[in-house]
């Protein structure tokens, strides 16, 4: 029956564009994200091919000032028809529940678009907020030049890692760019280690409270992560990701701990670059080499939209196959969109995405993670105390302990 | 005033130099940059650049709305300035030339407007912007930016004030002329270095703040300079070449604007700014 | 009745002041006794947050980033008042050109503290920037330092940009000064045989005290609500390992969190605030009975 009236329903769209035209409405979108004004421009076009009358309005403001932006404006009663919302669990999104500024999608949208995971990110209260727009795959970025040049091979343990670091020191290369400025950066590192060495069973463990950040298997990697940073460019703590960048793309270094975002920013500044993933290897073979993934944020239902019919329309718009191939194409990122081709002209999407559906951890402690949901959360201390053991203020086993001490004033599991 | 031997002369010459130096390379830095490609900027920041890419002036212009930014950012300046100097100028002269009840009390209250962080206001501004019909326009920002400057320049100006000589205004005041007359006509002729001090320093605040502009305006026609450049910053992270072209474009005008003025501006701080 | 009328003249400032200024700040500083994250309903805890912020979880960051506006202080105060005496000092031997110096020292005044902070951390950057290539140029490598990456030497980076920044304002303000000494004292003392030092160090400098009392005061306020330039240069967290961290940064990342998903209390945020307040008030009121007394002497 569903299926006739489909059948139905796309005919009638198809063979009467002139009495399917919907009355012209102007859709507000406010997002943090630069990198989206063409896609935005696309689905505007897109929709209209439809005969959609839908004129798209993003605006972008900077990712530091954006939720102060949004939040004002939503309690002012002026905030745009769609927003992007950050991912849960999350106080920031969270809160947008709790006051009812963003609306429940459910029975409103057909999201089987998405895997549960995808969605996962963006549920509470047994409900789902946004309609997901990006996977980041985050793991270890290298040259493919430099690493043939000395004949070093992807490494499967920690200890080819560091035997690889070492050739290339030997050879005056720089094995390894940390924007050691940039405390983010250092809890993602810490972060996408984690989910290899000590790995994905490990950190399930801890999730139940059967494991604690003190074990010697945790503070087994930190100290060899500390015990890495000679491999790191001199004086890495005073660098920047924009120096990073420039650095990777410029071939003056050979591995990067990033995520796949990057990749555009490296080909925009040198489209001849070769480069390649790797996921972080694990210290021993018995444990699986996995990556870290996350959703990155979805796009939310103000409550208070007077657009609500065309709001929805791009919404149910980005929630289909298209959407997340143009996206994926506009933008060079994983769309969160499940089994879309991704552009054969981005290998690296291509591998990263491959990555993603096959080796992504189930379990984490950074973003998207339980441990991120309370303060402090694994990232404030991360944040703060990767910075303190690369400067050698506070030794692994200190490290350990700070976590362990912060995540227990509030993580359940750990209290009982 | 001091008397330097020629040896001392000579040693204050380099000193003063130097100086100098250090105030204008990394200026001369930043303009230089903005000829350069991303990869030159990085590789040899500080050697000429080896073409000299106009095209990133162009692309920087092109790619972000800068005429509309500059059309928003002068009209809001440009009006805040005024509106600044009249009201807070009025409120000096009635401190600095009248004794009354409580007048300690409402210097004092001002004043105090010298340690508020403004930020932290921000929603209760919202909401009364909210409340006025005044979100999303550049007459709401003008008020914000108004109401904001009064406690430094009301500082600066008072002190100016109070150095005027008072016997023109005497016999003025015996001749009839009402205080607003006499502030009018005879003060505020007189302060003209005192108030482009003060114009000076309301500029650069004004001018350079992308705060209030982000929170309380939404649509790219009204964007000012600092919004668009921060947006332009979130867009073209690693495009350095471009970046530090609408750097320039953005500094630009207050340097005009400086450059223009500097004579009465020095005139007015070396009259005392501060006391 | 009519005499009072120029108290209208006060009443439009007053106005805006009062609405704009004034008000917003009052009705935040009652957010300070609730717990707010900025949205939804209040919960009203008394002195629930300043019992955090002064003795509980949140201490340790509050009197270290107290600690770092104290030491910010000093410095800036030294950085601007011993350079700016020297060079007004220079200025005011009337050499030539001393106009267009004038002019260009000034200038960094005028560019936006976020473009300053984008410059020098180009200029500061370890491997390629101007700094250290200057050190290593003249031999002095071992000076070639990671500034915004070290603990101990951030700080100290960020105090000099900022000093490098303001410099100007004070060069001006003390040559005002000593431009505005009756001549005929230095006259005199030279006639009884003073030396130029004598003159500078015994005349000169203690008709100096009064402007550099005002100068250190207003640095003083200004101070303590220190934020775009840390935040410009060492983001809001006040790295590395929050060696940076200031009042106005740590009530930044309390009251608007910056990136991602971390909570804020605006209600915290608001007693950092008051707190910051009840430093730099008194300091203020302090400095208005100062000039009235100085004014009521008559100087």
């Amino acid at each position: 029956m569903t299926r006739k009236l489909a059948i139905l329903a796309l005919m009638v769209c198809l063979i009467s564009p002139l009495w399917a035209q919907s009355k012209p409405a102007t859709v507000t979108i406010w997002g943090w994200r630069a990198q989206d004004v063409d896609v935005w421009k696309s689905v505007e076009t897109a929709l209209k091919g439809k005969g959609e009358q839908i004129t798209i309005k993003y605006e972008v403001f900077p990712p530091t000032e954006y939720d102060s932006k949004l939040l004002v404006s939503l309690q002012g009663g002026v905030g745009p028809d769609l927003m992007y919302t950050r991912r849960l669990p999350g106080a920031r999104t969270q809160a947008l529940i709790d006051n009812g500024y963003i609306t429940a999608l459910d029975g409103l949208l057909n999201l089987s678009a998405f895997d549960p995971v995808s969605l996962s990110f963006i549920q509470a209260n047994k409900k789902t907020w946004g309609v997901p727009f990006a996977n980041q795959v985050v793991g270890i970025f290298y040259n493919k030049a430099i690493f043939d040049k000395f004949g070093l091979k992807e490494p499967q343990t920690w200890d080819e890692m560091v035997a690889i670091a070492e050739t290339l020191s030997k050879n005056k290369v720089t094995p390894f760019f940390v924007a050691g400025k940039e405390a983010w950066t250092l809890a993602m590192q810490n972060a996408m280690i984690g989910v290899s060495y000590p790995g994905d069973a490990w950190i399930g463990k801890l999730a139940k409270g059967e494991a604690k950040f003190t074990d010697p298997e945790y503070v087994a990697m930190l100290k060899d992560l500390n015990a890495l940073k000679k491999y790191f460019q001199k004086d890495f703590m005073a660098n920047t990701t924009a120096e990073q960048d420039v650095s990777f793309a410029m071939e003056q270094v050979a591995m990067i701990f990033y995520g796949v975002w990057g990749n555009t920013n490296w080909l925009k500044t040198n489209p001849d670059l070769k480069f390649d993933f790797f996921p972080v290897p694990p210290k021993t073979k018995n444990v699986p080499a996995k990556i870290y993934t996350y959703m990155d944020g979805s796009y939310g239902l103000n409550s208070a939209t007077k657009n609500k019919e065309a709001a929805l329309k791009v919404l149910q718009f980005t929630a289909s196959k298209a959407y997340g191939e143009l996206f994926s194409k506009t933008t060079g990122e994983i769309t969160a969109v499940k089994d879309v081709t991704m552009p054969a002209s981005k290998p690296i999407l291509v591998k990263c995405y491959d990555k993603m559906n096959t080796i992504a951890s189930t379990n984490r402690y950074w973003v998207g993670s339980p441990f991120d949901a309370g303060m402090p959360s694994v990232y404030n201390i991360l944040q703060e105390h990767m910075q303190s053991m690369y400067l050698d203020l506070i030794t692994p086993e200190e490290l350990a302990k700070k976590l362990q001490d912060g995540i227990s004033t509030w993580f359940p599991a750990f209290k009982k | 005033m001091l008397k330097f031997t020629r040896f001392q002369k000579a040693i204050a010459i380099f000193f003063l130099t130097l100086l100098a130096f250090i105030n204008l390379y990394p200026i001369g830095i930043m303009v230089l940059s903005s000829f350069k490609s991303t990869r030159e900027i990085f590789m040899k920041p500080f050697n000429l650049p080896s073409v000299w890419r106009w095209q990133n002036y162009v692309s920087a212009w092109q790619r972000a709305d800068f005429a509309v930014y500059f059309k928003n950012s002068i009209l809001v300046t440009a009006i805040s300035i005024a509106a600044i100097l009249l009201v807070s100028s009025m409120a000096a002269y009635v401190i600095a030339r009248f004794d009354f009840k409580g007048k300690r009390y409402i210097y004092l209250y001002l004043l105090a407007g010298l340690a508020l962080p403004t930020r932290l206001a921000i929603i209760p501004i919202f909401l009364l912007m909210r409340s006025m019909l005044l979100l999303d326009k550049l007459s709401g920002l003008v008020i914000v930016y108004t109401a904001g400057g009064i406690a430094f320049s009301v500082f600066l100006l008072v002190n100016f004030f109070k150095k005027l000589p008072r016997d023109i205004e005497d016999s003025a005041m015996i001749d009839g002329a009402g205080p607003f007359r006499i502030y009018w006509k005879i003060d505020l002729p007189l302060l003209k270095p005192a108030l482009v001090t003060v114009a000076m320093f309301n500029f650069i605040d004004v001018w350079n703040d992308f705060f209030f502009p982000l929170i309380l305006l939404s649509s790219k026609a009204k964007k000012t300079i600092p919004l668009g450049l921060q947006a332009f910053f979130g867009e073209y992270t690693i495009e350095w070449d471009v970046l530090f072209a609408a750097l320039n474009i953005s500094v630009l005008p207050v340097l005009i604007v400086f450059l223009i003025l500097s004579k009465q501006f020095i005139a007015g701080m070396t009259e005392g700014a501060l006391k | 009745m009519r005499k009072k009328a120029y108290l209208l003249m006060l009443l439009p400032a007053l106005l805006l002041y009062s609405l704009f200024v004034a008000y917003p700040f009052f009705s935040s500083l009652g957010l300070s006794f609730y717990d707010w994250p900025g949205i939804g309903p209040k919960k009203f805890i008394g002195f629930g947050n300043y019992r955090n912020i002064l003795t509980g979880f949140m201490a340790p960051e509050f009197f270290r980033a107290a600690w770092h506006n104290v030491i910010f202080f000093i410095w800036s105060l030294v950085l601007s008042v011993v350079p700016g005496l020297f060079f007004a000092f220079l200025l005011a031997a009337g050499i030539k050109g001393t106009k267009f110096l004038k002019v260009i020292y000034f200038f960094p005044n005028t560019l936006a503290i976020v473009i300053v902070g984008f410059l020098w951390g180009l200029l500061l950057n370890p491997q390629w920037g101007l700094v250290n290539q200057l050190f290593k140029a003249v031999g002095l490598g071992f000076l070639a330092k990671p500034w915004l990456g070290d603990t101990k030497l951030a700080l100290p980076t960020i105090i000099v940009v900022t000093a490098w920044r303001g410099l100007g304002f004070y060069i001006l303000v003390y040559l005002a000064a000593i431009i505005g000494i009756d001549r005929e004292m230095t006259e005199a003392a030279r006639i009884d045989g003073a030396t130029e030092m004598q003159i500078a160090g015994r005349i000169i400098l203690p008709h100096l005290m009064p402007i550099i009392a005002t100068t250190s005061m207003l640095k003083f306020i200004w101070t303590f609500n220190i934020f775009d330039i840390v935040y410009a240069m060492e983001g809001t967290q006040g790295g590395p390992a929050g060696s940076t961290d200031v009042l106005g940064t740590l009530f930044y990342r309390i009251a608007f969190g910056g990136l991602g998903s971390s909570q804020v209390g605006m209600g915290l945020g608001a007693t950092v605030v008051t707190l910051i307040f009840l430093i730099v008030f008194p300091v203020s009121v302090f400095y208005v009975f100062i000039i009235e007394k100085r004014v009521e002497r008559g100087e």
